[in-house]
């Protein structure tokens, strides 16, 4: 055995754990070698000294203070804790979470319809419209699968047409009265969830509309409206609105529509021109009357766009809204220009997002 | 441990865990000697090693629902000591940085290694006994806080309280190999803080 492995194995053969074979050679090599003698030497004085330190006593009380630090914490125990220990379930995280969990989807379920129920009692049930008073089956669709309706979005076409009775429902409703319906609308709807457990996954039709890819931004404004039961500024424009837009000689061409449309897009609005309808809009060549339905949340910004694009009038609002209600809009409309939305659908969508109708007349300058 | 010993401790623990808090004490006393000292020698300071012994058996009375008696108390006791007082290592060092950026010039005190090892007196055997074994005990302190905390841990634990390789292996999860290499390496380094005063105290004699 050299010197480098006998040094090596000093440590163990200072503690006795070296194999009989390996301490033998050791020793031999011990014999023969000062140097790794003094070594040994060495090793042994500084384990000997290490061993030597006297035990030192803990501070005095230390354990009744640590028993009073316990007992101070035992005082306050968490209820988790509390239980563990005392039915020593010992239980695993995943358990009590999903414990918790549950424990917290029922608190949520039983606290949250309460005060829509204590809101909706208020106002008069008699004096809804029929149709917030009857709920269809589709209105019971919203909010499901989200997904769904995003993947449809790109299909969509852009502008949401919606039927203009429905319109002119909420035109003359006024936004109080819509805030209350729509709260009443939501009770009806869970007590006709729970009279017909199937109408949700049954009857719900299928939502590759353009209707469908509304509802997220409706379900977006349901919590908005929740959450602030205050009257928000959106409250202070009317429900409809009667523009007059005097075209610049200069846009007499079609380029006028695209940005009219672009613009709509944009605000997340929808039209209907009478011009598509060939007796009405025979009446006038030079002028346009354009019924457009937005969220009420964009009106400044529809109406500031709207001015750069001519010289805009606005009528005066009582009279618009007189306006609005005396044009039977069955009649003026024979058939909705898309037909592919259906009917229901739309109702609910426009009863719960608060929206504006404007009529707006479009005036062309002679050529 | 003797085996009626060990007995008296599972009762013990076996009550601490159906709700009786009181007889925690007892697990207490009987482990607060060794769980300071170690906790002194491994953080070299005494107010500190209180305050992390208060520490584990706070801990340890928390998680000893979780404590199940395939594995011994005491190593049991001993992880959670290890563990609160490298965690509380990793603090120190932190508030230290930060002083040290605050204040250049940091005056700490209540530590043995306040002057460091060169300052202490080199000299023979003094007129007293004692006072010479006090000079040999904080100079071994001086050295050990010069290590490195892996290498002073090994020391500390097996040669100065005497747990058993196969004890620190199953404490540290360590290979047994591993464990005498470094232990090994822990002691040359320990030794090589130690020569100058044994050289200087046995007058240049061989050892």
């Amino acid at each position: 055995m050299n010197c480098k492995a006998c040094r090596d194995r000093l440590s163990e053969y200072i503690d006795r754990s070296l194999p009989e074979a390996e301490r033998a050679e050791v020793e031999a090599h011990l014999a023969t070698c000062a140097e790794c003698r003094e070594g040994k030497a060495a090793l042994e004085q500084v384990v000997a000294d290490v061993a030597a330190l006297d035990a030192v006593e803990p501070p005095p009380g230390f354990s009744r203070q640590v028993m009073a630090k316990i007992r101070a914490e035992e005082a306050k125990p968490t209820f988790w804790e509390r239980c563990v220990l005392a039915f020593k379930l010992n239980m695993p995280m995943q358990v009590t979470a999903l414990f918790l969990v549950a424990g917290l989807a029922v608190y949520l379920y039983r606290v949250n319809p309460l005060p829509q129920k204590n809101i909706a009692q208020t106002p008069s049930f008699d004096e809804m419209p029929e149709s917030a008073r009857r709920p269809s089956p589709s209105e019971n669709a919203i909010g499901q699968d989200r997904s769904n309706q995003r993947m449809a979005q790109k299909d969509a076409a852009p502008l949401g047409f919606a039927e203009s009775e429905e319109k002119r429902e909420i035109a003359a409703a006024p936004s109080n009265e819509g805030l209350a319906e729509r709260e009443n609308f939501s009770d009806e709807q869970t007590r006709f969830r729970n009279e017909n457990p199937d109408a949700l996954t049954d009857k719900a039709p299928a939502s590759n509309t353009p209707a469908a890819l509304m509802d997220d931004k409706v379900i977006d404004r349901l919590s908005e409206v929740a959450e602030s039961a205050t009257p928000s500024k959106e409250q202070a424009v009317p429900d409809a609105l009667e523009w007059t837009l005097a075209l610049k000689p200069s846009d007499r061409h079609s380029g006028f529509r695209e940005d009219l449309v672009a613009l709509l897009q944009k605000v997340g609005g929808g039209s209907q021109l009478k011009q598509d309808i060939p007796e009405v809009a025979q009446k006038s060549e030079q002028e346009e009357t354009l019924w457009i339905t937005l969220p009420k949340t964009q009106h400044d910004a529809f109406k500031t766009e709207l001015a750069a694009l001519g010289t805009l009038s606005v009528a005066d609002q009582k009279d618009t809204a007189k306006t609005a209600e005396s044009i039977p809009a069955k009649k003026a409309i024979k058939k909705p220009l898309n037909e592919s939305l259906p009917q229901s659908k739309s109702k609910a969508l426009l009863k719960q997002e608060p929206s504006l109708q404007i009529k707006l007349i479009i005036r062309r300058p002679h050529p | 441990m003797r085996d009626e010993e060990r007995k008296e401790e599972d009762q013990w623990i076996r009550r601490v865990q159906a709700g009786k808090t009181e007889v925690f004490e007892k697990l207490i006393r009987r482990y607060e000697k060794p769980i300071f000292n170690l906790l002194l020698r491994y953080l070299g300071d005494e107010a500190e090693a209180a305050d992390v012994a208060q520490e584990v058996f706070i801990a340890a009375y928390r998680a000893i629902g979780k404590f199940r008696s395939d594995s011994r108390f005491s190593t049991w006791l001993y992880r959670i000591a290890i563990n609160q007082a490298k965690n509380n290592q990793i603090r120190l060092a932190k508030a230290r940085k930060r002083d040290l950026l605050q204040a250049p010039v940091d005056g700490r005190h209540g530590e043995m290694d306040n002057e460091g090892i060169a300052a202490l007196p080199h000299k023979g055997p003094g007129p007293d006994g004692l006072l010479e074994k006090k000079e040999i005990q904080q100079r071994v302190q001086a050295g050990l806080k010069a290590l490195k905390a892996e290498d002073r841990l090994l020391i500390v634990l097996h040669d100065l309280q005497g747990l058993a390789y196969g004890e620190i292996t199953h404490l540290l999860d360590l290979p047994l190999g591993t464990l005498k290499s470094r232990l090994h390496r822990a002691r040359q380094a320990l030794k090589r803080e130690l020569l100058p005063h044994y050289a200087s105290e046995k007058g240049g004699n061989e050892l």
